[in-house]
C-alpha cells in the first residue's frame, strides 16, 4: 500500500538444505512466513523449512510469484466452488499425484490458503462421481471398516441413493 | 535462541490455526472409531471434502464409505440438512433411521396404538448419533406424508364396502402419519443440539419457523391437521372416472 520500493529478499532453506531467495512480498503469501518475518524483523538468516522439499518449494514459490498481486482472500466460505479454477492454476496443478499431495501439505504447513484451496479443489474434482472403491484406489487409501461397519454405514445412508 | 523462540511462536500459532479443525474432527468421531490411518492428515481430508458441493450427495455417499477417517470427516455434511436434497424414497429411508432414535417407550406406544411394524426393523442402533449433526430441518410436508405411507406396512382393514374401506384406511394413515410426525418433531426438538432452522413447506404456503416455533408446532400440531392430507390431482382424475 505504501509502495515502498526497497524490497528485501528473504532466504528460505528446503529440507535438503537448498537455499531459495524470494522477495518479501512473495514470501508473505505464506501466513506462517509473514508472522515469522514480523517477529524476527530484519534478518539475513535463512529460514529453514524442514517439511518442504526443494522441488515442492520451487513450485510453491512459482505459485506465489504468479499470485503476488492478488488481494488477500476474504472469508473462506465463498471460495469453495470447484469450477472456478482459472487456466494458469489448472495448468499448475497438472502434476503427478504425489506432487499434488506434497503441495497440499506444504501449503497447509506454510499457511497459504489460496494454494491450499486450489490443490484441495483439484483433488475434490478427482473424487466426484467415483465409487468408494474407486476413491480408495485413486488415493491409495486402506479400508479399515469391518465388513459389518461398512454394511451399516451403507445401509444407514442409502437414502442418498437414487436421486 | 531468538530464532528458537520465533519458531515456537509460529508453531503455537499454527496449532491454534489447526486447532479448530482438530476439535471438529475429534468431536465427530464416535468412540468406536480408532485412530485414523496416516495417509493424509484428517484436517487435509476435511479441507478436500469441504470442496465437494453439499448437494452432491452421491459423491458424499461414496466418501463416507471410503474408511473411518473419511467417514468422520464427512458424515456431518450429509446429515446437516438431509431432507433438502433427497428423493421420495430417500425420505422414507431417512425417516427409518430417525425412527431408530425414538425412545423405546415412544416406539412401544406407537406400536401399541398405531402401527404393527416389524419390531426388529425399528430397533436398530445407528453407528453414530446422526441427531447431533442436524442443523436445518426443511421439510416438504407432502413428501413427508407420502414417505410415511411408503414406510408403514399396509393395514388390513375389514369392511364390505370398497369405498368405505378406502376412506377408513385413509383415516388410519392420517392418524399414523400424525402420531409419527409428532414423535419425530419432539425427537428433533429434544435431541438435536445444533438444530437452528425448521421450515415446513405446505402445499400452498411456506412457513418459516425457528427453533422456538418448533416447540409450538409440536404442542399444537393438531392445528395444522386440515392441511395434512390433500388429494393429489391424479387421484381426483381417477375419482372422476
Amino acid at each position: 500500500m505504501t509502495g515502498a520500493p526497497e524490497q528485501r529478499n528473504v532466504k528460505l532453506t528446503s529440507s535438503e538444505g537448498t537455499e531459495f531467495k524470494v522477495e518479501r512480498d512473495v514470501a508473505e503469501k505464506s501466513v506462517l512466513l509473514k508472522n515469522m518475518l514480523e517477529d524476527v524483523g530484519e534478518s539475513d538468516m535463512a529460514i529453514p523449512l524442514p517439511n518442504v522439499t526443494g522441488p515442492i518449494l520451487q513450485k510453491v514459490i512459482e505459485y506465489c510469484i504468479h499470485h503476488r498481486d492478488d488481494p488477500v482472500p476474504a472469508h473462506d466460505d465463498d471460495t469453495k466452488k470447484t469450477d472456478d479454477i482459472d487456466d494458469w492454476d489448472a495448468e499448475f496443478c497438472k502434476v503427478d499425484q504425489g506432487t499434488l499431495y506434497e503441495l497440499i501439505l506444504a501449503s497447509n504447513y506454510l499457511d497459504i490458503k489460496p494454494l491450499l484451496d486450489l490443490t484441495c479443489k483439484t483433488v475434490a474434482n478427482m473424487i466426484k462421481g467415483k465409487s468408494p472403491e474407486e476413491i480408495r484406489k485413486t488415493f491409495n487409501i486402506a479400508n479399515d471398516f469391518t465388513p459389518e461397519e461398512e454394511e451399516q454405514v451403507r445401509r444407514e445412508n442409502e437414502w442418498c441413493e437414487g436421486r | 535462541m531468538c530464532r528458537d523462540r520465533t519458531f515456537n511462536k509460529a508453531k503455537i500459532r499454527k496449532q491454534s490455526y489447526m486447532g479448530r479443525s482438530y476439535k471438529e474432527i475429534y468431536s465427530l468421531q464416535s468412540p468406536s472409531f480408532k485412530k485414523p490411518i496416516p495417509y493424509l492428515p484428517p484436517e487435509i481430508i476435511t479441507e478436500i471434502i469441504s470442496c465437494v458441493n453439499e448437494d452432491d450427495i452421491k459423491s458424499l455417499y461414496s466418501i463416507i464409505q471410503v474408511n473411518r477417517t473419511w467417514f468422520s470427516c464427512s458424515i456431518h455434511i450429509l446429515w446437516r440438512q438431509p431432507f433438502k436434497y433427497i428423493s421420495l424414497t430417500g425420505y422414507s429411508k431417512l425417516l427409518k433411521v430417525y425412527i431408530w432414535f425414538l425412545p423405546e417407550q415412544t416406539k412401544l406406544k406407537l406400536q401399541n396404538n398405531y402401527f404393527n411394524f416389524d419390531v426388529k426393523e425399528f430397533h436398530k442402533k445407528p453407528i453414530v448419533n446422526y441427531l447431533n449433526y442436524l442443523e436445518n430441518l426443511e421439510i416438504e410436508f407432502r413428501s413427508l406424508y407420502w414417505a410415511i405411507k411408503l414406510l408403514l406396512p399396509t393395514l388390513e382393514i375389514e369392511g364390505n364396502d370398497e369405498k368405505h374401506e378406502d376412506n377408513k384406511q385413509k383415516q388410519e394413515r392420517q392418524a399414523q402419519a400424525h402420531a409419527l410426525l409428532i414423535e419425530l418433531f419432539n425427537l428433533f426438538k429434544e435431541n438435536c443440539p445444533n438444530l437452528k432452522n425448521f421450515k415446513m413447506n405446505y402445499p400452498n404456503e411456506h412457513l418459516s419457523l425457528n427453533a422456538e416455533d418448533l416447540e409450538n408446532i409440536c404442542t399444537n400440531l393438531t392445528d395444522y391437521k386440515s392441511t395434512f392430507h390433500r388429494p393429489r390431482p391424479r387421484r381426483r382424475r381417477n375419482a372422476a372416472i
